[in-house]
């Protein structure tokens, strides 16, 4: 058996390259991102956070600041500037496709990633 | 010479182009999803495959469907002549829905409850309202039995039907843009069309009433809408004592006989009046009531030990996981 030739391993190399993009480029819009908040404001601004980062964000609304905490793999709101606080009384989220969300405020907080279920209704 | 053997490469390359390829023809069409604040709540949509126009587009088409209820209906608490609020867009389709349920649960959900509705803040800090203010407030509540005065002002309470109204609205935009799946998801009324992309059963989980982020069952259902009613949502504790904001019409305070009451059906309007209704009836006569609904079913939980029933329909589809 002869050694390959130059043209031998571009073909194959090339080939092989068609399949994988192929295969990255199928994958690509199916599947959400693991372990993230996407966290939406009024004013059109979106912010996708790791849950494995620890740290506090203070986010512009309608009616002025919200923070929120992020870490350990859960989010919550820590104050906002809205009459009734059901935002911040809902404590801690983590699971996927929860979220919390400041009516009044326009801020919301979503949790995305992998999920044994299409939807959690409250 | 002997020639280069291809065979082993060639193998390769021909087994990995295979598997892309036959992913390509059976791996999930593509899913197109956007979250916006409506209707007082943070309102999902999630659709899957091709239309007649781009996925993008038909989001923003949808998004406007529901955005015109929001603008026609607000936070749901509608006031003014009976005769005017009956000729507004939308509000006729409603209260026919609300009807529907009004007779279904022996008036327990009573959209002309809005001036009961309007007296109460469920927030911490909240105080219940005067006992007189509740009672001058009843005079104007029930459906049957008020007179239909022209020029009489009502308040009707209609969000959550509303709610579902908008959604049953986006989803027929959606399919008739011609997408075969979709979820909508507004703060947790939901509606469901076609078959979940992929196979299998879509799975919907019921979360814990007294344990946040935690789920208590799960329902395994295909196309239809699912809408809950729990005393956990919204509520505050005065003087040790907890209220929520689910109101009996009958004495105007927050109904005691359910911790969460799931209702699936066709309309996703009247899955959520009846869920209210069925929260206040409780769950030992709610539960004959619904039995006995064509296209309906219901998962109920009651008492300090969260005791969980089903319809009969449910028996295979439910799974309860606390």
């Amino acid at each position: 058996m002869t050694r390959p030739t130059l043209s031998d391993i571009v073909l194959t190399a090339g080939l092989a390259a068609a399949g994988v993009v192929l295969l990255l480029m199928q994958s690509g819009g199916a599947a959400a991102p693991g372990g993230v908040a996407v966290i939406k404001s009024v004013n059109d601004t979106t912010r996708v956070v790791s849950l494995s980062d620890s740290l506090v964000l203070t986010v512009d609304g309608a009616l002025g600041e919200t923070r929120i905490r992020v870490g350990g793999g859960c989010i919550e709101f820590l104050s906002s500037p809205c009459p009734h606080k059901i935002c911040v009384g809902r404590g801690k989220v983590f699971r996927a496709g929860d979220y919390i969300v400041c009516v009044p405020n326009g801020v919301s907080a979503r949790i995305e990633g992998e999920s044994p279920f299409d939807a959690v209704v409250p | 010479m002997r020639k280069y053997n291809y065979a082993i490469p060639l193998a390769l390359v021909a087994l990995v182009l295979a598997v892309a390829l036959a992913r390509r023809g059976g791996g999930p069409p593509p899913e197109y999803r956007d979250s916006r604040l409506m209707m007082d709540t943070i309102v999902e949509i999630r659709i899957w495959g091709e239309g007649s126009i781009g996925g993008a587009a038909a989001l923003d088409s949808a998004f406007a469907v529901i955005a015109a209820v929001d603008s026609l209906l607000g936070d749901g608490l509608v006031t003014g002549a009976e005769r005017d609020l009956l000729a507004a867009p939308c509000v006729d389709s409603i209260m026919a829905t609300g009807r529907t349920a009004w007779r279904i649960t022996h008036g327990l959900f009573d959209p002309t409850i809005g001036a009961v509705s309007r007296l109460w803040e469920f927030h911490p800090g909240a105080k219940p309202p005067e006992a007189d203010s509740i009672a001058a407030a009843l005079a104007a509540v029930g459906l049957g039995r008020r007179p239909r005065e022209e020029g009489r002002d009502v308040v009707l309470d209609v969000g959550g039907i509303a709610k579902g109204y908008a959604l049953e609205a986006a989803a027929e935009e959606i399919e008739r843009l011609g997408f075969r799946a979709a979820m909508l998801n507004a703060g947790g009324d939901i509606k469901i069309v076609g078959g979940k992309p992929g196979g299998g059963p879509w799975r919907i989980a019921i979360r814990h009433p007294r344990s946040p982020g935690e789920v208590i069952g799960c329902l395994e259902v295909g196309p239809c809408s699912i809408a809950t009613s729990g005393d956990y949502e919204r509520f505050f504790t005065y003087d040790g004592v907890r209220y929520h904001h689910i109101l009996d019409p009958r004495d105007g305070m927050p109904a005691a006989a359910s911790v969460s009451v799931t209702v699936i059906g066709r309309d996703a309007g009247l899955c959520d009046a009846l869920a209210t209704g069925f929260f206040v009836m409780g769950a030992d006569e709610a539960l004959a009531v619904a039995e006995s609904l064509p296209g309906i079913e219901a998962v109920f939980i009651f008492g300090d030990s969260l005791r969980v029933v089903t319809t009969g329909g449910l028996a295979e589809t439910f799974e309860e996981l606390k």
